[in-house]
């Protein structure tokens, strides 16, 4: 009897193992095929350590780039800078001797540990895997500490095998954890792909938690996040390693081989779309909540507040269409997963004519610039809908202050293509297609405790680029101010119901239109900072804004 | 009895399954010491020697190999030695060459029995192994060869041609060169190059024709000559690195 209990428990202890092995196994499937769009950067990101600055940037050139394509550029010719205040390069240091003559891509560079945390990804074509690497690096000489850590890994297929970074990395207050997500639908995917992704029954992801030792605290493999298509939005986690999740579960699919613009009125009155929200502890228990249900979000985020230990959570209400309707805003304990506040805060007609009714004096008007318009307002004349702010699709920062209200800034944002046909003498006509992306006003918004706007402010603003930017401004809310910081300008933005106009920096101008792959960055409390690169060689070039103290 | 080895394979059965279970959960800790083993992708890396088989060389019918060494990030050089087995089936025998002295238009006819070397330094701009590169050099090719040579010159009877056969030539080459180099697959390499420079063909005792319209006589002396151009090249080369 014995030997048949002992059996029993050892074939059902094999059959629990065997279970859990296929359960991994299973992780290498669901693979999407995916459009392959990258871009050459030269300049990744900047960050400050003490008193000096950390860039991690490549050294290639543009020109070569056109004229030899993407796989003509050098492999894994990346460089940490050291700057001193002045932007005088102290240090230079290479990518780790592992890494040369492979395909490593850096990905951005972090204080942890105390230390310059650099961080790489590699597309590994044989093993059909995408590798996520960490390099720890001597704050004061730049020297590498020991060899690099492989942190994470997923799966990529045969097309995906130039595909960017699918990891999303995000490092904690104190710099002494970093959590790494790797979600799939940050892959972008054709409309084909993103119905067979809602087909599937759920969506998932996977995690994992490290601390600064590179000890694995918590880690998690295909877990189940909402149904069909959704995308993970934001993530946060506090310095205990308690992880919050974002995403928007985009339920309805349209199954049209065309989507047309007025499908966007049935999207989001018949959605069933929702947020979706994952907090998982540094146990491996997790919580899920729901929220905001049949409200379509066009653009969500996440906002961790270390006081209070509260995730702010911000969604522009709007498909996209018209642009945004309202302002979502919610408010989560981290902790105890507990739902504090719940607002839906629509514009109304009122608001969206006093913010439409704010004019910028100070913009010029050429011709072509009135064509645009003129097209623009035809376009809108269109689709009018007094309840929207139209355009208003970006939302870019958020902030708590003091009192516990949320300080939102979106961006109007919209494309256009222009179509240049050409016919030569044999009468072969070909046609080019220019995207242009228009980064237009930012516009802020003050709520109070509840999530009801009290007031905003208007900055006037238009970048037409072919280019796509990743961040067109930064803000920095300090003192109860707003400062905004473009490529062009910056200063203080009044919370007054009008337009506040930006101070245009003094060294801008000359060389503007030649400079690339900008970036901002919060040097202090009270200092933004601005960095771009020229074509052919990077030109550290400090334009800051002086806050008041 | 049956149970107890039942039993025992059970449990050897669970135990290899749980070992599997904890190499794969052992898979998500962060790792340092298997780098080598993430980044194979299949080609080899931290390759520092390269041959190559140029195109330009080989379509004037030099048979050889260039061989590259890495020897610092910033430093290589490639050594190459070729032979002439055949006639070149392309431009080399037509070009012209010019003289110092009057001998009517002199043309290549044939080259042959020839052999060459090639030295290369390079500095490179990118890149640290000989897998991958941008660089700039300077080429330098020094060929040996006997040469077949036709002359043509305008006498008040018509044109004369001269022929002489067997002649020791020598090719020497200097360009300022730019190229890239990249790893294709496993251990292949594919490159190009563009460079701009000048050459000199020098010949030994050559014959010399001197014709004189009132004797209306050709008279010939012997002479070494020298021939030089300025000119651009481009290449395009093979490799495999070791």
């Amino acid at each position: 009897m014995k030997f048949k209990l002992l059996l029993c428990f050892l074939a059902i202890q094999s059959l629990v193992v065997a279970q859990k092995n296929s359960a991994i196994k299973e992780l290498s499937g669901a693979e999407y095929i995916v459009e392959k769009k990258d871009k050459p950067s030269y300049f990744q990101n900047a960050i400050k350590i003490g008193d000096h600055f950390f860039v991690i940037a490549k050294k290639t050139d543009l020109a070569y780039y056109n004229f030899f394509g993407y796989a003509s550029l050098p492999h894994s010719d990346f460089k940490i800078f050291k700057l001193d205040a002045k932007m005088n390069v102290k240090l230079v240091a290479s990518v780790p001797a592992e890494f040369a003559d492979k395909d490593v891509q850096a990905l951005k560079i972090e204080k942890f540990n105390n230390q310059l945390c650099a961080l790489f990804y590699f597309n590994n074509k044989k093993q059909k895997k995408q590798y996520l690497f960490a390099q720890m690096y001597d704050v004061k000489n730049c020297n590498p500490i020991g060899k690099p850590y492989k942190i994470a890994e997923t799966m990529i297929t045969q097309k995906e095998r130039k595909v960017g970074c699918i990891f999303k990395i995000n490092f904690s207050d104190d710099a002494s954890k970093m959590l790494v997500t790797a979600d799939r639908s940050n892959i972008t995917r054709s409309r084909r792909e993103k119905q067979a992704a809602a087909a599937q029954k759920n969506h998932t992801f996977s995690y994992w938690l490290i601390n600064n030792e590179f000890k694995l605290i918590n880690t998690g493999k295909n877990v189940s996040f909402g149904k069909g298509n959704t995308e993970v939005l934001d993530q946060v986690f506090d310095n205990d390693g308690n992880m919050c999740i974002l995403g928007f579960e985009e339920a309805n699919i349209k199954t049209k081989s065309k989507f047309r613009a007025e499908d966007l009125d049935e999207l989001e009155s018949n959605t069933n779309s929702q947020l979706i929200m994952k907090i998982i502890r540094p146990t491996g228990e997790s919580e899920t909540i729901t929220f905001a249900e049949g409200e379509y979000f066009y653009s969500a985020m996440m906002k961790y507040n270390v006081n209070t230990g509260n995730v702010a959570v911000v969604g522009l209400l709007g498909s996209g269409g018209y642009g945004a309707k309202g302002i979502f805003t919610q408010q989560v304990n981290i902790k105890t997963a507990e739902v504090l506040n719940e607002q839906k805060t629509l514009f109304g007609t009122n608001l969206v004519s006093e913010i439409n009714a704010v004019k910028d004096e100070g913009r010029k008007t050429s011709s072509s610039k009135t064509k645009t318009k003129q097209k623009e307002s035809k376009r809108s004349s269109k689709r009018a809908n007094p309840d929207y702010l139209y355009n208003f699709v970006r939302l870019g920062e958020c902030f708590y202050n003091d009192s516990n209200e949320l300080i939102v800034i979106g961006q109007k944002y919209y494309t256009y293509v222009e179509v240049y046909t050409t016919t030569d003498s044999k009468g072969r006509t070909t046609t080019r297609y220019v995207y242009h992306y228009v980064y237009g006003d930012i516009i802020s918004f003050k709520l109070d405790p509840e999530g009801n706007i009290e007031n905003f402010a208007v900055v006037f603003h238009n970048l037409d680029t072919t280019v796509p930017v990743y961040k067109d401004y930064t803000a920095l809310y300090s003192g109860e101010k707003l400062y905004i910081m473009t490529r062009s300008s910056g200063g203080q933005v009044a919370f007054n119901n009008s337009a506040s106009k930006l101070q245009t920096y003094k060294e801008y101008g000359f060389s503007s239109k030649r400079r690339y792959y900008a970036d901002f960055m919060n040097v202090s409390d009270n200092e933004m900072m601005h960095i771009s690169s020229k074509r052919k060689h990077l030109v550290f070039s400090l334009i800051s804004v002086k806050l008041d103290q | 009895m049956k149970y107890k080895l039942l039993c025992t394979f059970m449990f050897v059965c669970s135990l290899l399954a749980a070992q599997s279970s904890k190499s794969k959960k052992g898979s998500d800790e962060p790792d340092n010491k298997n780098i080598e083993k993430y980044l194979n992708d299949g080609r080899v890396g931290h390759v520092n020697n390269l041959i190559r088989l140029r195109c330009t060389p080989t379509f004037i019918s030099y048979m050889g190999l260039s061989y590259e060494r890495r020897l610092a990030e910033k430093f290589g050089v490639e050594a190459g030695y070729y032979v002439k087995t055949s006639k070149s089936p392309i431009w080399e025998e037509y070009r012209e060459v010019y003289f110092a002295f009057p001998s009517g238009e002199s043309k290549l006819q044939s080259t042959h029995n020839g052999s060459g070397f090639m030295i290369f330094p390079k500095y490179y701009k990118h890149g640290k192994y000989a897998n991958n590169g941008r660089y700039v050099g300077i080429q330098y090719c020094n060929r040996s060869y006997k040469t077949d040579l036709v002359t043509s010159m305008y006498t008040s009877t018509g044109y004369f041609d001269g022929t002489q056969t067997d002649i020791k030539s020598n090719y020497q080459s200097w360009f300022l060169v730019t190229g890239n180099t990249r790893q294709v697959g496993p251990r292949f390499t594919f490159g190009f190059e563009i460079g701009i420079g000048m050459n000199q063909d020098k010949f030994k005792a050559i014959n010399v024709y001197d014709y004189d319209y009132t004797t209306q006589k050709i008279s010939t002396t012997q002479k070494d000559a020298k021939s030089s151009q300025i000119t651009a090249m481009f290449d395009l080369s093979f490799g495999v690195l070791f």
